[in-house]
C-alpha cells in the first residue's frame, strides 16, 4: 500500500514536469493595452478589462458569488446556532477593533471610488470592509455587529445593488455606443471619469461586503464548540 | 525571469496540492490543500502577467513603458471570487458531515455510511 502510495506522488511528478517542461513560456500576447485604454479612456487597464471588454465574465462572477451566499444561508439554517453569551469579549481590544472598522470605511470608499485610475476596484473594495467589519465583529461584540447589520438594511442594500448591477450591465451590453460616448465625455485620469464603471464598481463593492459579511456572520454564528 | 521562476514555484504548489488532496484522509486537510491548488493558480496566472515587465498596468498617457500584461490579472479575479465561493461552500459541508458524524476522517464517516445503509 505504501508503495502504490509513493509511485503514484512520483508518477504524478512526472506527468506535472512534462506539462512543464511542454508549456511555452515565452508566448507572446498580442498587444492591445493602447487600444484598451483609448476605448475605455481610463487609466488602470485591469478595471478596463474587467469592467467593459470582459463584461460577461463579471457578471458571471456576481452570479457565482450571490449563488454561493445565497447557498451558505440555505445549507447553514438546518444547523444549530452556537449560544450568544459564550463570546469574551476584551476592553483595549474593542476600541482599537472599532477604529480599525472606521479605517477600513475609509479605505473602503478610497479604494472604491478611485478604483479607474489607481489599483483597485470594487472587488477589492468589498473585501477592505467585510474584514474590518468582521474583525470588529469578532474581537468587540458580535450580537452589536449583528445589529448593525439589520439597522443599516444590508440585506436590503445588497440585492438593491445586485439589480442594479443587472440593469446597469445590460445597458451597457445593449447599449454600447451610448456607453462609448459616455466614457469619451470624461476628462482622462479624474475621479468623475469612465462613464457607468465608478458606478459599477461601487456596487460590485457593496455586494461583495454584503455577502461575505453575510457567509462569515454564518460560520460565526454555528462555530461549535470554540 | 521574474515570471519563470513564479511558474516553476506555481507549478511545484500545484503539485502539492494535489498530492495533498488525494493522500490526506482529513476533510479539512483535503480543503486546505484545495486552498493551495488555487493560490498556486493565482500565482501562475501572475507570473505570466509580469513576464515581460512588473510595472503595474496603471498607464499615464504613456505607452512607451513596458506594462505588465492585464489581461491575465483581470481574468484571475474572477478566479479568486470563484475559489473563494468553492472554499465557502466546501466548508459549509464540511460542518454538516461532522454534525452528522462527528468525525472529520474519511475512513470512518465511509465505514459509518455504509452501516446505515445496511
Amino acid at each position: 500500500m505504501k508503495a502504490m502510495k509513493i509511485l503514484g506522488v512520483i508518477a504524478a511528478a512526472v506527468i506535472f514536469l512534462f506539462v512543464v517542461l511542454q508549456a511555452r513560456i515565452d508566448l507572446v500576447f498580442p498587444e492591445g493595452l493602447e487600444e484598451i485604454i483609448e476605448r475605455t479612456n481610463i487609466p488602470n487597464a485591469v478595471t478596463a478589462i474587467y469592467l467593459e471588454t470582459r463584461l460577461y465574465d463579471t457578471i458571471f462572477e456576481v452570479i457565482v458569488f450571490s449563488i454561493t451566499a445565497l447557498g451558505v444561508t440555505t445549507l447553514f439554517s438546518s444547523l444549530p446556532r452556537s449560544a450568544e453569551g459564550s463570546q469574551q469579549v476584551f476592553g483595549s481590544v474593542t476600541v482599537y477593533s472599532g477604529g480599525l472598522a472606521a479605517l477600513s470605511v475609509t479605505l473602503f470608499l478610497y479604494v472604491v471610488l478611485e478604483g479607474h485610475i489607481s489599483p483597485g476596484g470594487g472587488f477589492v473594495g468589498g473585501v477592505v470592509l467585510a474584514t474590518g467589519i468582521v474583525t470588529y465583529g469578532l474581537t468587540s461584540n458580535f450580537a452589536k455587529a449583528n445589529s448593525h447589520y439589520d439597522r443599516f438594511k444590508i440585506k436590503i442594500m445588497e440585492n438593491a445593488s445586485l439589480l442594479i448591477i443587472f440593469s446597469l450591465v445590460s445597458f451597457i451590453v445593449f447599449f454600447p455606443e451610448t456607453h462609448a460616448r459616455l466614457l469619451a465625455s470624461g476628462e482622462f485620469g479624474e475621479v468623475l471619469s469612465g462613464g457607468l464603471i465608478p458606478v459599477l464598481n461601487i456596487l460590485i463593492g457593496i455586494k461583495v461586503y454584503a455577502g461575505a459579511w453575510k457567509m462569515s456572520s454564518e460560520f460565526i454564528n454555528r462555530r461549535g464548540t470554540l | 525571469m521574474t515570471g519563470n521562476i513564479i511558474f516553476y514555484i506555481s507549478v511545484a504548489g500545484m503539485l502539492v496540492g494535489t498530492i495533498g488532496m488525494t493522500l490526506s484522509r482529513n476533510i479539512i486537510k483535503k480543503i486546505l490543500s484545495l486552498g493551495i491548488v488555487e493560490t498556486s493558480i493565482n500565482t501562475l496566472y501572475t507570473g505570466i502577467s509580469s513576464r515581460k515587465s512588473i510595472i503595474p498596468p496603471i498607464v499615464n498617457g504613456d505607452f512607451s513603458i513596458a506594462y505588465a500584461d492585464p489581461v491575465p490579472q483581470a481574468v484571475i479575479i474572477t478566479g479568486i471570487v470563484i475559489s473563494f465561493a468553492l472554499l465557502c461552500l466546501s466548508l459549509v459541508f464540511a460542518i454538516i458531515i461532522y454534525n452528522k458524524y462527528h468525525t472529520m476522517d474519511i475512513g470512518t464517516i465511509e465505514s459509518n455510511f455504509e452501516r446505515e445503509k445496511e
